[in-house]
């Protein structure tokens, strides 16, 4: 009896620490931020101003280093970095000025607005956040842009992560590209990717071609993409798909929207969409497998539901695996 | 010797419950081989199980007292903490097998689909230590929860609620401060978010915790009244 009354006591007094304790503190904000560490940065000791003459364009050269770049309401472009260091050289060519980070050095860029350097990364890591930059070639390193304007974006043996930012064109090769944009937009993107990786998320207009690559579209726009030797899979796209397979495997979750599928010697997992379908089916020497029971002969097409978006498949050798979630057709 | 016997004993009081699960993915995906349930729902056995073995955390607590089994495991000479760290063992141990069942089952529908398991952090030994701290984390909190509620005659599923929040909430207050301990141990890199680490003294505070409430269990268990 003692005990279950001084157990009672207890809980009672510790809920009412607990009320007031989270009315008067903040222990959840604490308990977040011990989950993560986000590694200190050194107190920069050294800025140096980069000194651009007008219309005179900027070369970024980083080899073995890490380099991030941020925008300021300053009109003067500046690099800091913790210490002195030999291994920050500017040579002004007739190109424009050339800035060359090297040895190791952990160098911080802020750059006006108006100014969109060319970037070309060996072996390092760079970051760049809501920067306007130029072309960025990237070998053996890490990239990351967030909410940046790219014009092109080429890729070796390289890891690329690019959240809400816009490259024009992006070539790759022996990479892994993630690409994730909060809100699609329609500015098109156009891929040239060879033995890479590309997971693309909420991206408005993707197109261009794949070869020996792995290609996961999700929440995707208008997508035209060519896809050779590659694995490629698109689910919940949004808008339009457009797909020319060459010996590729693909598993396609077609939605209510236009969608045109064409695939040569390729092993097609198509699921078919649950509410509207249109899709009009030509195969030639591909064995089907299916639970769809119409789905009989060369040439078939399976309609449902109310003014459905047009869809085509046409498959040539190969295989295509074809169902429905549900087998009521 | 003893350990093992205890071992096997939880596999003969609950092993019915795992043969249940496994039957219930073994159905499920006969209904889906049948074309009689879509291939989305492949995933939903092991929903199930998850909250299967939340119930499994305590209830087998529960059904010591129930079928006055407590008293044999009671006379036995072996430590209450060594009871539910068997308990704890077993949980885990046999979540790994229905894993590994239900991943076999459906490799051809996770492979086309690309499905991954909640985990993604890109770090496979962060991946690793948390799937082995954080269950052992669980099953203690709900281990003490309902050892808490046995002392009490009556309304044990509100306190058994009741000390789980407050439990909770130490564990909010406790965790940053036992972090400070464990700062020397280096922290995992997170290669899918970049500049962030995952702090594993944050990692070494709950383990510590779990530590400390195993052996609170014990004296829980130890001492229980109402038996």
């Amino acid at each position: 009896m003692k005990r279950k009354y001084s157990l009672i006591a207890v809980m009672i007094l510790l809920t009412a620490i607990m009320i007031f304790d989270i009315r008067l503190n903040k222990p959840f904000d604490a308990f977040s931020a011990s989950i993560v560490n986000y590694p200190e940065r050194k107190d920069a000791t050294f800025i140096q101003n980069i000194e651009l003459e007008c219309n005179e364009k900027l070369f970024v050269e980083v080899e073995s280093s890490r380099l991030s770049i941020e925008p300021t309401i300053k009109q003067v472009a500046s690099i800091e970095v913790a210490e002195p260091t030999d291994n920050i050289i500017m040579i002004r060519t007739e190109l424009g000025l050339v800035l060359k980070v090297s040895g190791g050095v952990d160098a911080k860029i802020s750059l006006p607005e108006t100014i969109l350097p060319e970037l070309t990364v060996r072996d390092s890591s760079f970051v760049s956040l809501k920067s306007g930059l130029g072309e960025v070639y990237a070998t053996n390193s890490y990239i990351n842009l967030g909410h940046n304007q790219v014009s092109k974006l080429t890729a070796v043996d390289s890891f690329v992560q690019l959240t809400d930012s816009k490259p024009q064109e992006i070539k790759a090769t022996n990479s892994q590209l993630e690409i994730n944009q909060a809100h699609q937009d329609k500015v098109p993107i156009t891929l040239d990717i060879t033995n890479s990786v590309v997971n693309a998320y909420r991206v408005g207009v993707l197109n261009g071609t794949t070869i020996d690559s792995t290609i996961n579209l999700e929440y995707t726009g208008e997508v035209s993409l060519t896809a050779e030797n590659s694995f490629i899979r698109a689910k919940r796209t949004s808008d339009s798909l457009n797909l020319n397979l060459i010996s590729t495997t693909a598993y396609l979750e077609l939605e209510d929207h236009l969608s045109k599928i064409t695939s040569e010697n390729s092993e097609v997992t198509v699921r078919i969409p649950r509410n509207a379908v249109d899709l009009s089916i030509k195969v030639s020497n591909t064995p089907i497998t299916t639970n769809i029971s119409q789905a009989k002969g060369s040439s078939f097409s399976i309609y449902r539901g109310s003014e459905p978006k047009k869809q085509s498949l046409k498959t040539q050798g190969g295989t295509l695996k074809l169902y429905a979630p549900y087998v009521d057709m | 010797m003893i350990l093992w016997k205890l071992y096997l004993n939880e596999w003969r009081e609950n092993g019915f419950y795992w043969f249940l699960m496994i039957a219930g993915t073994i159905t499920v995906n006969l209904l889906i081989y049948l074309g009689l349930f879509s291939h989305d729902v492949f995933f939903m056995p092991l929903a199930f199980s998850i909250l299967g073995y939340a119930i499994l955390c305590g209830d087998p607590i529960a059904r010591e007292r129930k079928n006055n089994t407590i008293y044999i495991k009671k006379s036995l000479p072996t430590p209450g903490y060594a009871h539910l760290l068997i308990k704890a063992l077993w949980l885990m141990s046999s979540y790994v097998l229905y894993m590994v069942f239900w991943y076999a089952v459906n490799l051809k529908i996770i492979k086309l689909t690309g499905f991954t398991l909640i985990l993604n952090s890109g770090n496979v030994l962060l991946d690793m230590v948390l799937l082995l701290v954080l269950p052992f984390f669980g099953i203690v909190s709900v281990q003490f929860s309902c050892l808490v509620s046995s002392y009490v005659p009556r309304l044990r599923c509100i306190f058994n609620f009741w000390a789980y929040i407050l439990l909770a909430y130490i564990t909010v207050r406790f965790v940053p401060l036992l972090s400070k301990l464990f700062e020397f141990l280096p922290d995992f890199l997170l290669p899918a978010s970049p500049g962030l680490y995952f702090n594993s003294a944050f990692l070494a505070a709950i383990f510590a915790i779990s530590v400390l409430l195993l052996f609170v269990n014990g004296k829980l268990w130890d001492n229980e009244p109402f038996i």
